[in-house]
């Protein structure tokens, strides 16, 4: 899919990082603004994309792979790390990691190998003792609410130089709404305190339509129903 | 205790500012404590599941959808086409009706707060507050309980202050609504939003019958009473406070009925409804020329007879005077300041002009028309006795009247010092059309200020003898000044 209306700013620094070569993108902000979407629909994704949610239960298995029964044996599956790393085998492919800052010390030190520059990264199959390293075209996109990037291990952020704050949804995510709800669901999505997600202006899009605003307001937004019931009135004015 | 609400601020757009997250506050639900900022995005607005919480919240939110950046404001104060209070009151006014029009209950705003400010502001008999009140709370219920508070004192001012608020409204109403809700910024100007244009008309109308002589006392018999307190002490009050109506501005000889029929003609301007006829000054730049040509004698300069001295030349003095006072003393003239509106439709040749600048020695005579080139548009062709001889490029646009005049006031030596203007007071702004409130501008401005308008050459010279003679010029209004205050006013344009 390809942005059909002007870019705004932070979208627009990460489309041109991604057209001069920078394989390595964090992005951080209000949840619900196409984060992960973006990374896995846009740039360079001929090799697939892959994508992980971290959680403190999470195992390395998830990235490099495990061995999972297969007819009376056990064979080895790879995870999404090797299997970005690998792409379609002609060029390397996409690796999207979500919540970054939920990642276990384990998953993040084998998440750091797999991100380490391609001289230096390889990865041993334990079943057939083949290596492994990134194959060219290989890209990363981290993802993260987390607003302070101090809160993030340091050799995480040495390998993601490029650091962009997404505050608003990506014009292509908004166009999935009704047009007098986009310019809402934009403003909405950084308000701090008053936030209110791309999702939930979906839901109250859909939700509208077969039962009335006022009822699909009071639904999806509960107490906060009728404040922003009159902020839509006051701004069709 | 009602349940909390919050406000959604966010979720608001404008063409002429970015959006971006709010500092939202819960204030009590009483006049005085709600406020937006729309430059600082601060909102300050009680919280409670009440209908006058909720209204307050309505009209809080389209101040911040719809009213100037704080910041800004001050450059429409700037203008000096309206004055602040009174923008301010119609900027409510604009506000209130445009939350009633979109279903909010406006008529839960009010309380009895309303009706002291309208007994406080009667018995202070302070008319131009009681007016910006009055448009201020229009399309709220706080109108009603204002104008209750005035009856109880006035019943005649309560009727004439609602006549005032219903034609504010009714005015308001007929804008065109796309335009009056309009936030674009306003094209070839510094200003924003457009809708606030609409806001400034009424305005400037509103500071005319504000600056109006309070209405006379209407007191049929029986009357003055109270309408509804019922008290002894309001009657008394009422008696005592309505009698006294020996206020400023109070004509003796107008009867009620002739001020009803005389504020009825007092007419609000209108822009028009393009954005590009937005009436505006140019920006007023000072040329220098060479004042190489010496003019000798003060205007207003004179000898007076003094008890000390050299030579006695008043002898006659030594058995008529009781001081005896046979000296002379000079005594420095006051000076003036001679402004020649030089554009095109004065038709001033350079001998006409010199004429008038020998007319006025020892003055300060500036000369101004704008090219609408972005260059000099005012000269300083005379000062401290000293006249140019060379005279740069006029006869072409107007421009900078308001300016000039402004400029001639802040330049003044001493409030005393006489100021004439020399114009035919086809007055135009930036596009180099003549507009009414531009007009209307100078001529407040003039009255105000004391400034002696003359129409010509041959009337400005005849005035500058007159202050030589030590007497006071007379304006002469132009025929185009007459006409708008006629038009605006329904009145003749007096001295």
């Amino acid at each position: 899919m390809e942005a059909t209306t002007e870019l705004p700013q932070c979208w627009k620094h990460v489309q041109q990082c991604l057209d001069n070569g920078i394989d390595r993108i964090l992005l951080y902000g209000p949840p619900g603004t196409g984060k992960t979407y973006f990374g896995l629909h846009y740039g360079n994704i001929d090799g697939g994309s892959h994508r992980l949610i971290c959680t403190e239960d999470m195992t390395t298995a998830d990235l490099t792979g495990m061995f999972k029964p297969d007819g009376g044996s056990f064979c080895w599956h790879y995870g999404a790390g090797i299997k970005a790393w690998e792409g379609n085998g002609i060029v390397g492919g996409r690796l999207v990691v979500d919540e970054i800052d939920k990642a276990s010390g384990d998953v993040l030190g084998e998440l750091l190998a797999l991100l380490d520059s391609p001289e230096s990264a390889s990865w041993e199959n334990p079943e057939t003792g083949r290596i492994h390293r990134p194959k060219a075209g290989f890209s990363a996109v981290m993802t993260t609410n987390v607003e302070d990037m101090n809160d993030l291990p340091i050799a995480l952020l040495d390998r993601f130089p490029v650091r962009i704050r997404i505050n608003t949804p990506h014009p292509d995510a908004l166009a999935q709404l009704s047009k007098d709800l986009q310019s809402h669901a934009k403003n909405s999505a950084d308000a701090g305190k008053r936030r209110i997600s791309l999702r939930s202006w979906m839901a109250f899009d859909s939700l509208r339509k077969g039962i009335g605003a006022e009822d699909a307001a009071s639904i999806i937004f509960g107490e906060r129903a009728q404040s922003i019931l009159d902020a839509l009135t006051i701004e069709a004015v | 205790m009602a349940l909390a609400i919050s406000t959604e601020p966010e979720l608001l757009t404008r063409d002429d500012t970015e959006s971006g997250q709010w500092s939202v506050g819960s204030c009590d639900a009483k006049r005085g404590l709600p406020k937006t900022n729309v430059s600082t995005r601060d909102m300050v607005v009680p919280m409670h599941d009440t209908p006058k919480a909720r209204a307050i919240r309505a009209h809080e939110m389209m101040h911040a959808k719809l009213s100037p950046q704080n910041n800004l404001m001050d450059k429409w104060i700037e203008r000096g086409i309206a004055s602040a209070p009174a923008m301010v009151a119609v900027e409510e006014l604009r506000v209130n009706i445009l939350c009633k029009k979109l279903g909010f209950d406006m008529d839960a705003i009010g309380d009895d707060g309303d009706m002291a400010d309208g007994e406080r502001l009667v018995a202070l008999k302070d008319w131009p507050a009681l007016v910006m009140t009055a448009i201020s709370y229009a399309e709220t219920g706080s109108l009603k309980k204002f104008l209750n508070g005035v009856r109880r004192h006035d019943r005649y001012w309560g009727k004439i202050l609602g006549d005032i608020a219903k034609r504010a409204v009714k005015q308001m109403a007929s804008f065109n609504h796309n335009e009056l809700t309009s936030t674009a910024p306003i094209p070839h100007s510094e200003l924003t939003p457009f809708g606030f244009t609409f806001t400034e008309q009424i305005a400037e109308w509103v500071d005319r019958i504000a600056s109006m002589p309070a209405p006379e006392e209407k007191k049929p018999e029986g009357e003055g009473e109270g309408s509804g307190s019922g008290s002894g002490d309001a009657s008394a009050d009422s008696k005592e406070g309505v009698a006294t109506h020996s206020n400023k501005g109070i004509t003796p000889h107008q009867t009620p009925e002739q001020y009803e029929a005389k504020i009825k003609h007092v007419k609000p301007t209108t822009y028009g409804s393009y954005v590009t006829s937005l009436p505006q000054w140019t920006e007023l730049r000072i040329g220098k020329t060479n004042l190489d040509v010496t003019v000798h004698g003060s205007l207003g300069k004179k000898k007076i007879a003094s008890n000390a001295g050299k030579n006695p030349r008043r002898m006659h003095r030594i058995l008529t005077d009781p001081h005896q006072r046979i000296f002379d003393r000079k005594v420095r003239g006051k000076g003036g300041i001679v402004i020649i509106d030089a554009s095109g439709s004065m038709h001033l040749s350079k001998d006409e002009v010199r004429a008038m600048m020998e007319s006025a020695p020892g003055c300060t005579i500036v000369a101004y028309s704008d090219l609408g080139d972005g260059k000099d548009n005012a000269w300083i062709l005379g000062k401290d006795g000293k006249i140019a001889s060379e005279f740069p490029r006029m006869n072409h646009g107007n421009g900078v009247d308001f300016p000039m005049i402004e400029w001639a006031v802040k330049n003044r030596k001493k409030s005393s010092e006489a100021i004439i203007w020399v114009t035919d007071g086809g007055v135009c702004g930036k596009n180099d059309h003549f507009h009414d409130v531009l007009a209307m501008q100078c001529i407040k401005f003039c009255k105000a200020n004391k400034i002696t308008v003359v129409p010509n050459q041959e009337t400005a010279i005849a005035s500058l003898k007159m202050m030589q003679a030590g007497r006071k010029p007379e304006t002469i209004w132009p025929a185009m000044f007459k006409q708008t205050w006629r038009k605006l006013m329904g009145s003749s344009l007096r001295k």
